[in-house]
């Protein structure tokens, strides 16, 4: 589901917790990150903070489907991840996991709620160049 | 992902093609295991790995950590400046011999 408001356009998916479908959600956020303008590299950042997060979910919620929703509102890429679920996870593919989302994000913050888990993630777009540069 | 295995009888070379995520990093981890069972030096050819993530590199540990304990080393052969910038992030550039050091 795409939809645009106040100036953010926002892509929403619901997906099984099957970790061959985390590529889509990767698919998605570079084609929205590219919409955005944003190079190569920030791209493949946003990929990655886009796979952590998935891969966390599935690997940590109850068999329920992974709630995913990419916005990008100017230079500002947010990934908001979301499973019913505890965090039952191999702790050392988590600490690497953390160690690259705080290498490829602005921000990253887990809240656990309400028998949800839910990953919020912000990375930001270079601003564009200006004319003639 | 696809992973070749070209095995001598002192060290054993693994190239790694593809994307090495949540869905394939288990099928990762058992092909290293495997090909480092004869306690050989592994050598590692990441040059072909368009994706990583933390499950590809904690299957890159699970196999570096089995190599030693049986004695061995592991050399990162080749690598992409995404493997190098993500081993880097989580310093397990340190696990690896490069090959130019090794």
């Amino acid at each position: 589901l795409v939809a645009e408001d106040d100036g953010a356009t926002t892509v929403s998916m619901v997906f099984p917790p099957q970790p061959r479908l985390v590529r889509m959600a990767r698919l998605a956020s570079s084609a929205l990150a590219a919409v955005g303008g944003a190079d190569v590299d920030t791209i493949d950042d946003i990929k990655i903070a886009v796979d952590e997060v998935c891969a966390s979910l599935i690997e940590a919620g109850n068999g329920s489907d992974v709630r995913v929703a990419l916005s990008l509102a100017g230079e500002r890429f947010e990934i908001v991840g979301a499973t019913s679920g505890g965090l039952d996870v191999d702790p050392e593919r988590f600490e690497l996991s953390r160690q690259i989302l705080r290498a490829v994000a602005e921000r990253h913050e887990l809240t656990m709620a309400d028998g949800d888990v839910r990953f919020t993630v912000t990375c930001l777009l270079p601003p564009p160049e200006p004319d003639g540069a | 992902m696809s992973v070749t295995v070209n095995e001598g009888p002192d060290r054993v070379l693994v190239a790694v093609a593809g994307e090495i995520d949540t869905a394939s990093s288990a099928s990762l981890e058992a092909a290293l295991l495997d090909a480092v069972r004869g306690g050989q030096h592994l050598d590692l050819d990441l040059s072909g790995v368009r994706f990583l993530d933390s499950s590809g590199l904690r299957a890159l540990v699970v196999a570096q950590q089995a190599v030693v304990a049986q004695g061995g080393r592991v050399t990162l052969a080749q690598s992409t400046p995404l493997v190098d910038r993500l081993l880097e992030i989580t310093g397990l550039d340190t696990l690896f011999l490069t090959s130019g050091s090794a």
